[in-house]
């Protein structure tokens, strides 16, 4: 075929395959052809931020996230390099494919041009993964890694790739043990950050900012934020629905840690596997206990994030703050009632960001998330208990 | 100066979104004009909408029209639903919920008992809606109306915290910030009569946009391009911001306003100083500010006795702007006929400092140009000596640094390249970087950067006295001249055009051109 139709059909979204040892000349001769070609409409523009590497461990989820990624670059424009490891499946060997997303931005007159790359490996080849890899990351941008295969385990093959890294996104919703994974998870950041100085994010993490945004613009006031050292009771509630335990179970333990590590609560209650919504964690700051409550309410609606967070002090009369979803979707109230005064109402938009959106929105941060480290410290710690 | 920051929330701590302010009251006088519709009530709710107000967050609208709560609600979800930037896909229930958050005054800004009302409602929003005693009182009135509002927030005790050290008061002053040195100085006077400087936040939205405050992440936050920034490198700096538009309806404002004061006073010299200034020591508002100051102080006084060899004073003709006829100045409504107002200016300007003497700076706006663009262009000197001598049948380009601020916000840099060929071919190339290809999304807008600025008390984009001072200084004699000169010396050029063809001269005569916009 030749390279300008070549180009053409890869820009529309299709795979085509490429040899693993010469991808990069193969890139290139794309490029070249993009940009010398009269009849475009749009010049062509490549362009990349960063890159981004994700990497799952079966084919069907291979293809899944070369969609999301599509999508990702549209906001952040990188060279994209999936890896798909299957070290059981056969027969064995080292595949790749390529392929370019191409937008055109509101302002722009030039197509930007993104590169995404595919590399499957089966077998014993899957040790030949990183040596594919590694000379297609982009030299002097940061590199992420999209960790998006279950608990954050990674594997010996991948390690001089790691080395590489800036930033790993995982997403602890799709944990199968959020406790013990959570826990094994806080003990890689440290070794990671302390060895190569790598950053984590947590997708799920990230699926909570807006609530935990939330929470906290309610005791921005002097006044209410007196009481965070007097609240003795918090309700975690979720809705009801199919699929979610995992989640649901990672985001109780998240938000109870964040709260718990900023308001310096010591944990008294131990965390097993076998926990879930529907239980109560107790604390202490100082001499005085903290209750926290998960429930699963039979509400209709999405279950992505709680429904309703309600914080409680032990004054009498209680100071009490609540964010309820509402029946619109994306919309919240908050609610404070405090001694004295006439209770404060208030509605907000409360985001509820896909997975591509949440990976967008990590993207943006190279840095060390402090917070995070800590809530999941605090984690490990009630299951060290 | 009271605290601002909500750090003592611990739960505020590691927060990505930008913090959001303590809970305050603002007040905004002149609540039913135009910029209070267009621009404040809009921006304001796309904050509300990005979760970036404070929890009780209020409004007071005062003007003398006589509106209701409800009246004067339903009058801004109007204005939000047709200027904000989400107007396309405003969210009715947060609509209702921001508008819910406004009240309305009627007031005569001359009458010392609105004063005492408007005090009584904002105790009454403390106790109710827990704003703590923070108050932004913004001044969206005509300039004429500043000193009596100024006087009467200060006699009545509204300037002040009411729990200094716990609350804070600020004051919000839209420009002009006068119309000449003099009364400049007196509104300083009038402003310090009531509030102290770090309660003042004088607003020039330009500085709020995205690429303006790129430029000092373009100079301090890449080490290639300080070392060169000075006159050994550069040979010279051209800053453009020019308008398509006419005076769109605005003639009579136009008529006493003119180009130099709307456009140079403000916006050029603030990208000026923002260009040549020292490193700061830090992103500070005070180092900042000192900084920008310390550029306009250096700004050599332009010589009145040879005026054509610095100043361009130009007035467009009728012409022809994006294929439509479009009338000269002087046939625009509330136009007089023989105006000799001026809707183009260039300058060329010197900073004496070490770092920029004689790089000369030219600055050039106007309306009704060849098209709308703001662009700050730094051409680098040439090589000192040509290595390819005869081998090369091209003269050599000077490398420019060209940062545009809108549209298509972006940088390029041009540099020579060999072209690809058997002999020496040496020809100028572009590397070129643009926000919105490089970067997704849309950034906020100026109103809301700078709210939720004066909100969380941080001064850095606002202008101080002294630059406000120091730049009427360097234009007011120029002002004075074009006064008693009259229609004499001023320039007219075709609509459509790039101004005047004395404009090419200002630079022609230093063996330059205008880059290409």
């Amino acid at each position: 075929m030749p390279v300008s139709k070549k180009f053409k059909s890869l820009t529309a979204g299709e795979l085509q395959s490429a040899n693993v040892a010469t991808l990069e000349d193969e890139l290139s001769e794309l490029w070249r052809a993009a940009a010398e070609d009269p009849g475009s409409e749009h010049p062509v523009m490549r362009a990349s931020v960063l890159t981004l590497l994700a990497f799952v461990e079966r084919e069907e989820e291979g293809r899944e996230t070369f969609n999301l990624i599509s999508h990702v670059i549209a906001q952040n424009p990188c060279r994209a390099i999936l890896m798909v490891a299957e070290p059981k499946e056969k027969p064995e060997g080292l595949s790749a494919w390529i392929s370019a997303q191409c937008h055109l931005p509101p302002s722009g007159a030039r197509q930007v041009c993104c590169e995404q790359i595919y590399v499957r490996a089966r077998g014993e080849a899957v040790k030949g993964l990183d040596n594919v890899v590694l000379p297609l990351i982009i030299p002097e941008l940061p590199v992420y890694l999209w960790w998006r295969a279950g608990r954050f385990a990674p594997p010996e093959f991948l390690n001089q790739l790691f080395r590489m890294t800036n930033r790993v996104l995982v997403d602890s919703g799709r944990f199968e043990e959020p406790e013990l994974d959570l826990a094994a998870l806080a003990w890689q950041v440290e070794k990671f950050r302390n060895a190569d100085g790598m950053a984590f994010s947590d997708l799920n993490w990230a699926r909570l900012t807006p609530c935990r945004e939330l929470i906290a613009q309610g005791f921005d006031s002097a006044e209410a934020c007196s009481c965070l050292q007097d609240l003795s009771e918090v309700s975690l509630e979720w809705r009801q629905g199919p699929g979610t335990e995992g989640s649901r179970t990672a985001q109780a333990l998240l938000l109870t840690a964040w709260l718990g590590s900023r308001l310096g609560w010591q944990p008294v209650s131990r965390i097993t596997a076998s926990a879930h919504p529907g239980r109560v964690l107790e604390f202490r700051r100082g001499d005085k206990p903290i209750r926290v409550e998960w429930a699963v309410r039979r509400e209709s609606g999405k279950p992505s994030t709680p429904f309703r967070v309600t914080l409680k002090t032990g004054s009498t009369p209680p100071a009490q703050f609540s964010v309820t979803e509402s029946e619109e979707e994306g919309i919240v109230r908050t609610r404070a009632e405090m001694p004295g005064h006439a209770p404060l109402e208030r509605t907000a938009r409360l985001l509820v960001m896909g997975e591509v959106e949440l990976v967008n929105e990590e993207l943006k941060f190279p840095e060390r998330d402090r917070v995070y480290e800590e809530a999941l410290n605090l984690i490990a710690g009630m299951v060290e208990l | 100066m009271a605290d601002t920051s909500v750090a003592a929330n611990p739960l505020r701590e590691g927060m990505r979104i930008r913090k959001t302010p303590s809970p305050c009251s603002m007040v905004i006088f002149g609540a039913s004009g135009d910029l209070t519709q267009r621009k404040l009530i809009p921006a304001l709710f796309d904050l509300h909408c990005e979760r970036l107000l404070p929890q009780g967050f209020s409004v007071i609208g005062c003007a003398k029209t006589p509106y209701s709560n409800e009246k004067f609600r339903e009058s801004m979800a109007d204005a939000v639903r047709k200027f904000s930037e989400k107007s396309s896909s405003v969210d009715e229930a947060l609509l209702k919920s921001f508008t819910e958050s406004l009240y309305y005054l009627t007031d005569d800004f001359g009458d010392r008992d609105a004063y005492t009302q408007l005090g009584d409602l904002l105790g009454k929003l403390d106790r109710e809606r827990g704003t703590g005693g923070n108050r932004l009182f913004y001044l969206a009135t005509p300039p004429s109306s500043f000193s009596v509002i100024i006087g009467h927030l200060g006699s009545s005790g509204l300037a002040r915290p009411e729990d200094a050290g716990k609350s804070w008061t600020r004051v919000v002053i839209e420009k002009p910030f006068g119309h000449d040195l003099e009364s400049a100085r007196e509104l300083t006077t009038t402003v310090n009569s009531a509030f102290k400087e770090e309660q003042v936040y004088r607003i020039d939205h330009y500085l709020g946009k995205e690429t303006v405050q790129n430029l000092l992440v373009f100079r301090f936050a890449n080490g290639i391009f300080e070392p060169i920034w000075n006159r050994r490198y550069i040979d010279h700096v051209e800053i453009t911001v020019a308008e398509d538009l006419g005076v769109e309806g605005r003639g009579r404002y136009y008529e006493e306003a003119g180009l130099l004061r709307d456009m140079i006073q403000n916006h050029v010299m603030s990208a000026l100083s923002l260009v040549a200034m020292e490193p700061p020591a830090s992103f500070d508002a005070v180092e900042v500010r000192d900084e920008k100051a310390k550029v306009l102080r250096s700004i050599r006084p332009i010589d009145l006795d040879r005026l054509d060899d610095f100043v361009v004073r130009g007035q467009y003709g009728d012409g022809w702007v994006r294929g439509e006829r479009v009338p000269a100045y002087r046939e625009e409504p509330n136009v007089s006929p023989q105006s000799a107002t001026e809707t183009f200016a260039a300058l060329k300007l010197f900073i004496d400092n070490w770092r920029w003497a004689d790089v000369p700076f030219y600055v050039r706006s106007g309306k009704r140009l060849a098209k709308r663009v703001s662009e700050i262009v730094v051409q680098f000197r040439r090589v000192p000596h040509t290595v390819f001598g005869r081998k090369t049948q091209n003269p050599i380009e000077q490398n420019v640094l060209a940062m545009r601020i809108q549209p298509n916000e972006g940088i390029a840099i041009s540099f020579n390249a060999k072209f690809p060929a058997p002999m020496m071919e040496i020809r100028p190339v572009k590397m070129e970087f643009r926000y919105a290809e490089s970067f997704g999304g849309e950034p906020p807008s100026a109103y809301e950067t700078l709210l939720l600025d004066c909100m969380l008390g941080d001064q850095t984009l606002f202008n101080r006295e002294d630059s406000v001072e120091l730049s009427w200084q360097l234009l007011t004699p120029l002002l004075e001249r074009w006064r008693e000169d009259g229609e004499k010396g001023i320039q007219l050029y075709e609509a459509g055009t790039w101004g005047p063809e004395a404009a090419d001269k200002l630079l022609e005569r230093g063996g330059r051109r205008w880059h290409r916009l």
